[in-house]
């Protein structure tokens, strides 16, 4: 529970470390303080006959006392938080900067939801380990520590009886957190069982309620629930007995101490204010222990958390030979070349390019057609600088794109990606991702370029209007207007389209079909194609089977020398 | 309040366990207060150095207490747990029951898997209303009444100033905080979804990101949300620090000022010296049952805001009123529609406009459109999900509105297009639409589903757990799934809606031929944006924004060249 990966994250917030392990020791401290002067002040007035006077000075050192204490508790939960926030805050920074390094082709292959959930929620669970459970334990270590050295020369007995159940705590807590963890586990199995099957229930009430069997679920959830209820219990049962023995060892020693203490006061050998001070320093000693039980889940589930999230900053991150300095100035035309180029996914395991070379001239359209697999995303995701080139190079105006600066590439690429991803923000600084600077009226100019105007201005809030996840809700005809409009914000020389496979609603794909065409005036296009209409028009068709070009040219030339190409063609055009 | 008093009623049967609890709950913090009191009076006593007899019977009762503390705890967390679970339980089932009054039409709004999760999470914060807005109140009203009982046999000061603290620290307090965290809470939660929304973006828009050069960007931007949230935090903390702080001195400060008042008492001979201590450790221990209070009115409010969602819910009329009298069923499946139009709210557009087309029995009709065009709206009335105002629906010669309900439904087989898998066995996910199948009934659907080769390579064959939404099947696999149950439960009329939305190419294409299987000597209806084997469709229905615009088969439509010739030319036009 005590992660070291975890601690290490502390290093750079030591003061604050430190001044937390303080406080917890001097709030231990005061605890015993407090006990003593009590004990002073009864003892004093019950015994010693003191009246008000002759206790006086006692009870406002007792009150400072206190105030005291509440201000050390208050500074505590105040600098632990803080410590956790600084960690938090480091700890994702590092998440994103390894993802962001390990770039969206590994994400992409990854279970987006599991990624999203360390980001927010594992990281998030780091804050009780840190806020909570981490000054928990130092208290537990320390307070009883302090306890035990006031009490050891005070009466051997007692001390005997805390050092003797001391380690049983412990000894029983980790007993008992395996066994707590076990049933809580067990627990939120049977919790999460009951509500798969309840939400199971109510996702499928529609099949229920047409086949007539909806009625007779109320019965099953009712059985159910009473089912799992018996079953629970009886592991809980069992399970809850450790919880007992850990509450007798506390209540029956601090019973034990007050017997023995007892008895001895009967027989003189200690006096009233020392037993009084014991019998009040027992529970102050078993106290923190207990308490760090209710901390352990977020103990437990911090260094869940960690595991995850040490998973991916440990990640390899992928051999990268970019050694780009070289800066691009804004072209005027871009024309590029493929030179012999392979990629390999998965450390070489899986070739998707194998050898490829063709050319683009400024102001040529190129359409990418092949099956799924035959590497066509492979070659936009190397223009996109994703990763580079196992073999190969990739000439920009005959600058070998590796030695170019990233920023200064990306800025003259413009993309159009087959779903485009709309960001929880406004729908202005959505299309703004095409260039940051822009103004409202650069933005809405781009728009109306992308026949997106219309349709902007009927959201409730215009250009100001929140989209993406959480916001308000586009078609995929509207998205793909707005990754257009971004395309004509940024304005690159080249334009990196790709596709999508299937338009459903010939409205919204003729307003696409335009502003696209508009687009792609005076610039250099790749498309990924998939649609004939699109491919009969491009300069060059290039035909990609398997990773390697089986044959590429324009669309009359390819259906002369009836290879693949006239293949595809003609099959589409017999089902017609 | 209101709120308050239907959530009590809806414990039912479940209030003695929950009693049980409470009460348990009482005599652990009671058991604590009597093992301090009990050990200052033994220690106090035995000062006085009188003989060993008198002290016995402190020293028993120390003993005792020190063993009963922990045999309640134990009772009142096994029987908290049972109540827990029968909470959930009954809550359910009462949610349940009445969502089944206002399905489908009501459920067809949220789609979502998402809702419906949010859902069964608000169920399951409502049991925290009973065991943690509900409980704490109770212990500690009892325990505090008992204490000050106690209190009172030595002097009615003390029982004031207990009361004090706890008006202080039980009520005061968590009122000041719930009221000065509400104005920062607004700010936290928005900044929070601001977070997270950022955090999701990253990694779903990570091609974007990436290709835009944003990255760098996007870690800043997200560092600064960061640290506005953290900042935000801070001050929340800083205030439940002071309040942790302040209920510390709170405590404390009643047991000083209960000494404060007992001094001069001892002096004056009107307290006796020996019951000081206990009095202090009376007072001290008896807080045990107040402190779970501030927790209360943070899971009050959070306690309060699902159960309003929920009651919002079920409070909402059935979209149909259940029909447990009329036809019951007709021989006759010819469907004739006259002139129907629809909204789904009185504000609403209309989604359907004066359709009108007849299907006679044993026929196929094909119905076809762009997404919104009003297909699947059209199927929800032929249902009875919902019921039309503008227009008449004929089945059989029989206006739908005449027929009983269930009855009617059941002259209709449905294969849509994520036919929902209950996580059961195949075999009980296909006997769903006749339980009482025989065997042989069962064997020659799953051959005529095409479903028996499969099954065979299954270990557990038709036994086997298809998982949660039947995660563990392949789209073909789950369509033959409904389709089989379709073919069980051989009503006359088949509706399938989009059946092989999602499918490959491949897959489709089989699951089509089987589809032809099921068709056969069954009056059908097609719903599809798909425009595939309609050729052997014996009528096809255009629409577009809930209007007719073209009727005829396949051929005709081709050569009009309107909608239906357009739409096939786009899906047609694909490499």
């Amino acid at each position: 529970m005590v992660d070291k990966r975890l601690m290490e994250q502390i290093k750079h917030h030591r003061q604050q470390f430190f001044l937390l392990v303080g406080l917890g020791f001097g709030g231990g401290v005061l605890a015993v303080l407090q006990a003593d002067f009590l004990a002073k002040i009864i003892n004093g007035v019950f015994l010693a006959r003191l009246d008000w006077a002759g206790v006086s000075s006692w009870m406002a050192i007792l009150f400072a006392i206190m105030i005291l204490r509440s201000v050390f508790v208050w500074l505590i939960e105040v600098t632990a938080h803080s410590m956790a926030a600084y960690i938090k805050k480091d700890i994702r920074q590092q998440i994103l900067a390894s993802l962001f390094t390990l770039g969206p082709i590994y994400i992409r292959r990854q279970q987006t939801g599991e990624l999203v959930n360390v980001l927010v929620e594992g990281v998030e669970n780091l804050e009780p380990y840190f806020a909570k459970f981490l000054p928990q334990l130092f208290t537990a270590v320390t307070v009883p520590l302090i306890v035990l050295t006031v009490v050891f020369p005070l009466d051997f007995t007692t001390a005997i009886i805390l050092l003797v159940t001391a380690p049983l705590i412990p000894i029983f807590m980790t007993f008992i957190g395996r066994t707590a963890e076990e049933v809580n586990k067990r627990q939120w199995e049977t919790l999460s069982r009951l509500s798969a099957h309840f939400l199971d229930v109510l996702q499928g009430l529609t099949v229920l309620k047409i086949f007539g069997r909806s009625i007779e679920q109320i019965q099953v959830i009712h059985r159910m629930s009473s089912e799992f209820r018996d079953k629970t219990l009886g592991v809980l049962k069992i399970a809850f007995l450790s919880a007992l023995v850990l509450e007798l060892v506390a209540t029956i020693s601090t019973a034990l101490v007050a017997v023995s203490i007892g008895l001895k006061l009967l027989y003189s050998q200690i006096d009233f204010h020392q037993a009084f001070f014991l019998l009040l320093l027992a529970p102050e000693f078993y106290l923190p222990l207990r308490q760090l039980g209710t901390h352990f889940h977020a103990g437990m589930a911090g260094s869940a958390a960690a595991e995850r999230i040490f998973a991916i900053l440990s990640l390899p991150k992928t051999r990268d030979n970019r050694s780009g300095e070289m800066s691009l100035p804004r072209q005027q035309q871009v024309n590029i070349t493929f030179e012999n180029v392979h990629y390999a996914y998965d450390d070489g395991e899986r070739p998707a390019l194998k050898g490829v070379s063709f050319t683009m001239r400024p102001g040529e359209t190129v359409a990418l057609v092949g099956g799924s697999g035959s590497g066509k995303s492979t070659i936009a995701s190397l223009l996109l600088a994703f990763m580079s080139p196992d073999k190969g190079n990739i000439f920009i105006n005959g600058i070998n794109l590796a030695h170019i600066k990233l920023e200064d590439w990306l800025s003259q690429v413009a993309f159009v990606p087959q779903s485009p991803h709309l960001f929880y923000n406004s729908v202005a600084d959505n299309i703004r991702l095409g260039r940051e600077s822009a103004t409202l009226a650069e933005v809405i100019e781009a728009a109306k370029n992308a026949g997106a105007h219309d349709f902007i201005m009927s959201l409730p809030d215009a250009y100001d209007t929140l989209v993406g996840e959480g916001g308000h809700g586009l078609s995929g005809g509207q998205g793909k207007r707005l990754a257009i409009a971004r395309a004509f914000l940024q304005d690159a020389p080249f334009l990196l389209l790709d596709e999508a496979t299937a338009g459903l609603d010939p409205q919204n794909e003729a307003v696409i079909d335009e502003a696209l065409h508009r687009l792609m005036q005076e610039r250099t296009v790749l498309i990924i194609a998939h649609r004939l209409t699109t491919v009969y028009k491009a300069n060059c068709i290039v035909v990609l089977h398997e990773g390697k070009i089986t044959e590429a040219g324009p669309h009359d030339e390819l259906m002369k020398t009836q290879g693949l190409y006239s293949q595809l063609v003609l099959a589409f055009r017999g089902e017609k | 309040m209101s709120v308050v008093i239907r959530l009590i009623h809806i414990i039912g049967s479940s209030w003695l366990t929950m009693v049980m609890a409470g009460l348990f709950g009482c005599l652990t913090i009671a058991s604590n207060i009597g093992l301090m009191a009990a050990s200052a009076y033994l220690i106090s006593r035995a000062a006085l150095h009188p003989s060993i007899m008198e002290l016995s019977v402190a020293i028993v009762g120390v003993r005792f207490f020190g063993i009963s503390r922990a045999v309640f705890r134990y009772l009142e967390r096994y029987v908290s747990h049972d109540a827990t679970f029968r909470l959930l339980g009954t809550v359910r089932v009462w949610f349940y029951t009445k969502l089944e009054g206002l399905a489908p039409a009501r459920l067809l709004e949220w789609r979502s898997g998402e809702l419906f999760s949010a859902i069964v999470g608000d169920v399951e914060t409502l049991k925290e209303f009973y065991l943690r807005v509900l409980a704490p109140p109770f212990i500690a009203i009892l325990v505090v009444i008992g204490t000050c009982l106690f209190l009172a046999t030595f002097n009615l000061l003390f029982v004031y100033v207990l009361l004090g603290g706890v008006v202080l620290l039980g009520i005061l307090l968590p009122i000041i905080v719930s009221i000065v965290q509400k104005s920062i809470a607004e700010e936290l939660v928005a900044g929070r979804t601001q977070m997270k929304a950022q955090l999701v973006d990253s990694i779903t828009g990570i091609v974007e990101l990436a290709a835009f050069g944003q990255t760098r960007r996007q870690a800043q931007r997200i560092a600064e949300l960061e640290e506005r949230v953290a900042g935000l935090q801070g001050r929340v903390v800083n205030m439940t620090g002071m309040v942790d702080a302040f209920g510390l001195l709170i405590v404390n400060g009643t047991v000083w000022l209960v000494l404060w008042f007992a001094i001069p008492l001892v002096h004056s001979g009107q307290l006796e010296g020996i019951y000081l201590a206990v009095v202090a450790l009376t007072v001290q221990s008896g807080f045990e049952a107040v402190l779970p209070l501030p927790l209360a009115v943070h899971y009050w409010s959070e306690s309060m805001a699902a159960a309003r969602r929920l009651f919002a819910i079920v409070d909402r009329t059935p979209a149909v009123l259940n029909k447990t009298e009329g036809i019951m069923a007709s021989a006759d499946a010819t469907i004739k529609v006259e002139g129907l139009s629809f909204r789904y709210h009185e504000q609403g557009t209309e989604v359907l406009r004066d359709i009108s087309f007849t299907l006679t029995s044993g026929h196929s009709l094909a119905i076809v459109g762009p997404s919104g065009a009003g297909k699947s709206t059209l199927l929800y009335l032929l249902l009875r999900f919902w019921d039309y105002d503008q227009g008449s629906i004929w089945l059989g010669g029989h206006e739908l509105k005449s027929y009983h309900s269930q009855k009617l439904r059941n002259m209709f087989s449905v294969v849509s297009q994520q036919s929902h898998m209950f996580n059961a066995s195949i075999r009980d996910n296909i006997l769903l639409a006749k339980p009482d199948a025989s065997d042989i009934e069962f064997q020659q659907v799953l051959e005529s589903a095409e479903l028996s080769e499969w099954m065979k390579t299954l270990p557990q064959g038709c036994n086997t757990m298809v998982g949660q939404n039947g995660y563990a099947l392949s789209g073909g696999q789950r369509q033959r799934i409904a389709i089989a149950r379709a073919l069980l439960r051989n009503a006359p009329i088949l509706i399938l809606d989009e059946p092989t939305v999602g499918l490959d190419a491949l897959t489709e294409e089989a699951i089509m031929g089987t589809i032809e299987k099921l068709m056969e000597g069954r009056t059908t209806i097609l719903i599809t944006h798909r425009l595939t084997g309609l050729q052997n469709m014996d009528d096809i229905l255009v629409l577009e924004a809930g209007v007719l615009v073209e009727q005829g088969s396949q051929r005709e439509l081709l050569a009009r060249e309107g909608l239906f010739y357009q739409l096939w030319h786009l899906q047609h036009d694909v490499v």
